[in-house]
């Protein structure tokens, strides 16, 4: 009999602000907060569009995902109640995508030096060890794996559980994007949105006018815990987490198969791993990266799973909002979940509308809708061709 | 269904590292600095084996992890190959593509977005191999990267035991895919402090890995982490990458000690566990003698070469090197070559008399074979003809070297019993001395 594992602290660093309520609160609002980069680096672009994160404080000769990184951890440290000899108990799950992408550009550019070790992609555990106290004599992995890698790092987690290796770990993803580079790289082969609208609506996950992403940033952390351990130290689950699977598609760097089929194996594996039906998920909180592919092809891959079901289920779809933050962006919107699914209130999708909506899914619109569904599916995708998905269910 | 795993079998591995004295040059940090980095000194994307359409868009690393892993693949024995969707692959890369992601950064900063070339965005990030590599290859199961500056070899080790202790796949190729040949990357190391000084800059090492089915003859056991101070010094000196470094030692472990700890850096440790389960020692040739006919005889003779097949086959095949290591060979050379085989001179001595003599061969990579067969043989010698054998055992190969030849004589067939039994078991030991003497896999 494996562990049941639960979620039992969440911090988030989110365009919406600096803390997991105020997370919450961008995402059941429903509006995007993407802007104009206008620093003057972005000058030399036609058009250079994000939804940065604000007024987080740097963290001094740390990049700024490292900055990101350490107000969710703090957030997620204190909800669980981790006292010091609990945390240094705790073992460590960091991701990345793009490390200090940001840095390493502004080093480039001016000739600067840099602090050693600027190229690691594994900054976040150094920190989280020096920092917090967590987990600083146990082990600990770094996770790289483009934009799955918060929903990998997470999935690995809930692993150490299973297994037993562990009793608690703390998952943890960042990213910081808004640098030329970045943009560039993503422009180049039309992964962003181009079209001619105010910045705010350029992400509407599963709507006929979706022609891209917009970048995102921030950072989450999530407790992972033996649900029993952390029932027997006081302390009150937010989500339950039962399985996980990550396929590889085979297939193509930046496509997706559009029949979903890879997508679906992924939540097929994640379901057996979970020990459920496909009869049992109540909803689904998809990638929804607003680009022509990933939205039709993971409404593909819903159908294939839930059959008739697909068209019913509630579909969740945070990237309207927060924009994609690339290897954080998963993660994120586990702490989102982690938020909305106790309150009751599912977030509506920013941008799209019931006449806009282009693909045969019940997708949550316009404002918050009342529903409490146990069981949740969270599925990702990203570059390379990896396919991840995650099997929760709300608290008992 | 979940189970737990603490045995391992090693079924495969291989390395594509630069030999010990070859260099890249890179320009580094101050103008007019360079440096000899131990790294590739010809382009790996230029590789002959690499798929052509990946050579302008992939970085070094992607490269490397290609070469490696399907050479690793190529030494699986069919009935251990599960379907593409039961293999994973697991890539430790803690520097990224730098030697792609350097020019095109300067493209975009001295000459904007325009001149910047579409792959940026897919070359440059860590998990760039893995993709590169499951695409191109077909392959389907789970597949990661890691990026701990210290232990990520070691953290794939542990992704992969995990994808199959929830049975999500059959066969895991784990290992490390590094470059920094560029000179951005070299800021990370400072200005005015010693640069690293042992292992290599670039290169990349796979084992191919299984759950243990108790016969195999290579194990990893009990991957654990010892404590960050208790697993001991995973390198004795500052090395280049330590992913590539530590991945090494599990190579040369796996190839020439019998049962050792083996730390993985940042507290991780695995046992390497190497049995043969015939017994025989590793430098005892097995050989045999049969009398097939009146004046023919077949010799077969056999030995465990501790190396990984693919690196055996092509020693074998290049029968240029045969003088380098082989005692019975003074000289050997190619005559003629083409794709499937080739006409070679070997001189050779035998019995204490030179002899010279041409040899037609066939050779099968797919098979691991090479027929041969002497070209115009003199009286009293009828016929010689034979085939080198090469088979995966973990990481080590199996080498059987089978002679069949026919003469005028009795004495004639007992002067070529004695040569071939001599000069066979000692070319077959040169061959296995020659991985042995090979401490770094380089």
């Amino acid at each position: 009999m494996r562990p049941r594992v639960a979620i039992t602290g969440v911090g988030a660093v989110s365009p919406a602000g600096a803390d997991s309520k105020a997370h919450l609160a961008g995402l059941l609002a429903g509006r995007s907060l993407a802007q104009e980069l206008t620093e003057p680096w972005f000058n030399p672009f036609d058009r250079a569009v994000g939804v940065p994160v604000q007024c987080v404080p740097a963290v001094p000769n740390m990049p700024r995902h490292v900055a990101f990184a350490d107000l969710a951890i703090a957030e997620a440290l204190a909800e669980s109640g981790l006292d010091e000899r609990e945390r240094a108990e705790t073992l460590l799950l960091t991701s990345t995508a793009i490390g200090a992408s940001v840095e390493l550009e502004e080093a480039y550019r001016s000739g600067a030096a840099l602090p050693p070790g600027s190229f690691g992609f594994d900054l976040i555990t150094d920190w989280a060890r020096t920092r917090y106290g967590v987990g600083p004599d146990g082990w600990a992995l770094s996770i790289s794996t483009g934009c799955t890698a918060g929903l990998d790092a997470l999935g690995a987690g809930f692993d150490a559980i299973a297994s037993g290796r562990a009793s608690r770990t703390l998952v943890v993803s960042a990213e910081a994007t808004m640098c030329p580079i970045v943009v560039a790289a993503f422009q180049k082969i039309g992964a962003l949105s181009d079209r001619d609208v105010e910045p705010h609506r350029a992400s509407c996950p599963f709507s006929r006018e979706r022609d891209g992403f917009v970048l995102g940033e921030g950072a989450a952390a999530v407790v992972l815990e033996d649900r029993s351990a952390a029932l027997a130290r006081g302390c009150r689950p937010l989500v339950e987490m039962l399985g996980w699977a990550s396929v590889s598609s085979g297939y193509h760097m930046t496509r997706i198969r559009t029949t979903g089929e890879d997508i679906t194996a992924s939540i097929r594996q994640a379901l057996a791993d979970a020990e459920l039906a496909a009869g049992a998920v109540d909803a689904l909180d998809a990638h929804g990266t607003s680009t022509r592919l990933n939205d039709a092809s993971e409404s593909a891959a819903y159908h294939d799973v839930f059959g008739a079901r697909a068209g019913r289920l509630p579909v969740i779809a945070q990237k309207g909002v927060n924009g994609h933050a690339l290897g954080a962006s998963n993660l994120l919107e586990i702490a989102g979940l982690s938020r909305y699914l106790p309150s009751g209130l599912l977030p509506p999708a920013a941008n799209t509308t019931a006449e806009t909506l282009d693909l045969p899914l019940d997708l949550v619109l316009d404002e918050p809708r009342l529903a409490e569904p146990e069981v949740v599916v969270k599925t990702s995708s990203g570059f390379s061709g990896i396919h991840t998905a995650a099997v929760l269910r709300r608290a008992a | 269904m979940r189970a737990a795993l603490t045995d391992l079998d090693v079924i495969a591995m291989a390395a594509r590292l630069p030999a010990t004295d070859e260099t890249a040059q890179v320009s580094a940090g101050s103008p007019g600095r360079r440096l000899d980095l131990p790294a590739f000194g010809t382009d790996p994307r230029l590789d002959p084996d690499l798929p052509p359409h990946l050579r302008h868009r992939i970085d070094r690393f992607s490269a490397l992890a290609y070469l490696a892993v399907s050479a690793a693949l190529a030494a699986v024995p069919e009935p251990a190959r599960p379907a593409p969707d039961r293999i994973g692959l697991f890539i430790a890369n803690t520097k990224a593509g730098w030697s792609y992601g350097e020019p095109e950064l300067g493209l975009l900063v001295r000459e904007g977005l325009p001149a910047m070339h579409a792959y940026q965005a897919t070359a440059w990030f860590p998990a760039a191999a893995q993709g590169e590599v499951t695409i191109a290859l077909g392959l389907h199961g789970c597949a990661k990267t890691t990026t701990g500056r210290e232990s990520g070899f070691a953290e794939a080790l542990w992704l992969a035991r995990d994808a199959l202790e929830r049975d999500a796949i059959d066969l895991a190729v784990v290992g490390a895919a590094e470059s920094l040949v560029n000179g951005f990357v070299l800021r990370d190391w400072p200005a005015d402090g010693p640069l690293p000084s042992s292992g290599p800059a670039e290169g990349a090492v796979m084992f191919a890995l299984r759950r243990s089915t108790g016969t195999g003859s290579s194990r990893l056991r009990n991957l654990c982490h010892a404590g960050r101070d208790l697993a001991g010094p995973a390198l004795p000196d500052p090395c280049w990458v330590p992913t590539l470094s530590i991945a090494s030692r599990l190579f040369t472990a796996l190839r020439h000690t019998a049962h050792v700890a083996v730390p993985l850096g940042g507290g991780y440790q695995v046992d390497v566990d190497r049995s043969h389960p015939e017994g025989e020692p590793m430098s005892t040739v097995r050989s045999e003698i049969t009398t097939v006919g009146d004046l023919a005889n077949v010799a077969r003779h056999e030995l465990v070469i501790p190396g990984p097949v693919a690196e055996v086959f092509e020693m074998t095949r290049d029968v240029g090197r045969w003088a380098d290591y082989m005692p019975a060979v003074t000289s050997a050379e190619f005559v003629e070559q083409t794709p499937d085989g080739d006409l070679v001179q070997i001189t050779a001595e035998a019995n204490n008399q030179r002899h010279t003599w041409r040899s037609r061969r066939s050779i099968d990579r797919t098979a691991w074979t090479i027929d041969f067969s002497r070209v115009g043989p003199v009286a009293p010698l009828v016929r010689m003809s034979g085939r080198w054998e090469f088979s995966a055992r973990g990481g080590t190969t199996r080498a059987v070297l089978t002679h069949r030849y026919a003469t005028t004589t009795t004495d004639a067939l007992c002067f070529f019993d004695d040569a071939t039994r001599s000069n066979a078991t000692r070319d077959l030991q040169g061959l296995a001395e020659y991985f042995s003497r090979t401490e770094d896999p380089r």
